[in-house]
């Protein structure tokens, strides 16, 4: 079955370069790109605590 | 030094742990833009399987936290077990683990259907296969059903030339996105009708209705969280009792 013509479609929905960036890499690459931000969320002294999420069944324990 | 996430996984596939990355750090792979500062497995619910876990957990310096506390009978009720990283360098860093979920199937069936992701420097990571991650992701937070529609969308926008019908059929069960169903619809009217019968709203999309098919989408999505809102109902009942038992030194660690 022949491709289904959807990217051009989908950068105009999406309309957005650095998601689109996002899509155009394989797994490894995104994890690559993953571990990265971590280095600089660490730089930053950034908190590995979960996001409080008040939708979350767990947020009875109020992480 | 590698990041806390590296070390977890390495350290699951050195104890032979049989789980499956799901989750934000899945949905990184599958082309989910997300940052996600902790790591979620489904797991076999097994003395074997929980053994290894265990292990891993061990010389990562897990400690369980919150409740309820590792067990088969919690993870086959649908509970989530939590702990946090206290080895050097792991930063706390959080680890929840499932065994059974609502409306995904059973784990031999997920492992089955496993995908296999080369890492740098880790191996082959047991993923959980994305028709699957799709399914444990419709939970009745707004920001999964956002993944939801990224992931599909990254799926279509990386789609090889040859496509099978299986692909097509999981897009039109699956694709979040009113003007990519409608365009969908139209260039595969035959399977749009097969996809039909199990998804009506695709009706609007097949008469070419993209602001029709968005609002029946926004049911659809509200429908899912209803059910996921009443199936954990009674799991948080049950983690509110654990809660306050241990809380008053009444949890024997045994449920």
């Amino acid at each position: 079955m022949e491709a289904f013509p959807g990217k051009a479609l989908i950068r105009k929905i999406v309309d957005n370069d650095e998601v689109l960036d996002w899509y155009e890499l394989n797994p490894q690459e995104r994890f690559a790109e993953s571990q990265k931000l971590w280095e600089i969320f660490d730089l930053f002294g950034g908190s590995y605590d979960v996001q409080p999420d008040t939708q979350s069944p767990f947020n009875i324990f109020k992480t | 030094m590698s990041s806390p996430i590296h070390r977890v996984l390495s350290t699951f596939l050195k104890h032979k742990v049989r789980a499956l990355l799901m989750g934000g750090q899945a949905c990184i792979l599958y082309g989910g833009a997300e940052f996600s500062r902790n790591i979620d497995f489904a797991v076999m619910v097994s003395d074997e399987g929980l053994n290894s876990l265990k292990s891993a957990l061990a010389e990562l310096e897990a400690e369980n936290i919150f409740v309820p506390p590792l067990s088969q009978e919690a993870l086959m009720k649908g509970h989530a077990c939590h702990f946090r990283c206290k080895g050097e360098g792991m930063r706390d860093l959080r680890i929840d683990v499932m065994g059974v979920m609502r409306a995904v199937s059973p784990f031999p069936e997920l492992w089955e259907r496993r995908v296999e992701i080369e890492l740098p420097e880790i191996g082959g990571v047991p993923v959980m296969a994305l028709a699957d991650l799709v399914q444990a992701k419709k939970t009745q937070r707004d920001k999964d059903w956002h993944m939801l529609r990224q992931l599909i969308e990254s799926d279509m926008y990386k789609s090889s030339n040859e496509l099978s019908r299986e692909k097509i059929l999981f897009w039109f069960a699956e694709c979040r996105t009113p003007e990519l169903l409608v365009n969908l619809a139209a260039k595969y009217p035959a399977l749009a009708g097969v996809a039909l019968e199990k998804r009506p709203l695709l009706e609007s999309a097949i008469s070419g209705n993209a602001e029709e098919t968005a609002r029946l989408l926004k049911s659809e999505e509200d429908m899912e969280k209803e059910l996921d809102w009443r199936h954990w109902q009674g799991l948080k009942a049950e983690l509110e009792k654990w809660r306050h038992e241990k809380k008053h030194g009444m949890c024997n660690g045994v449920i």
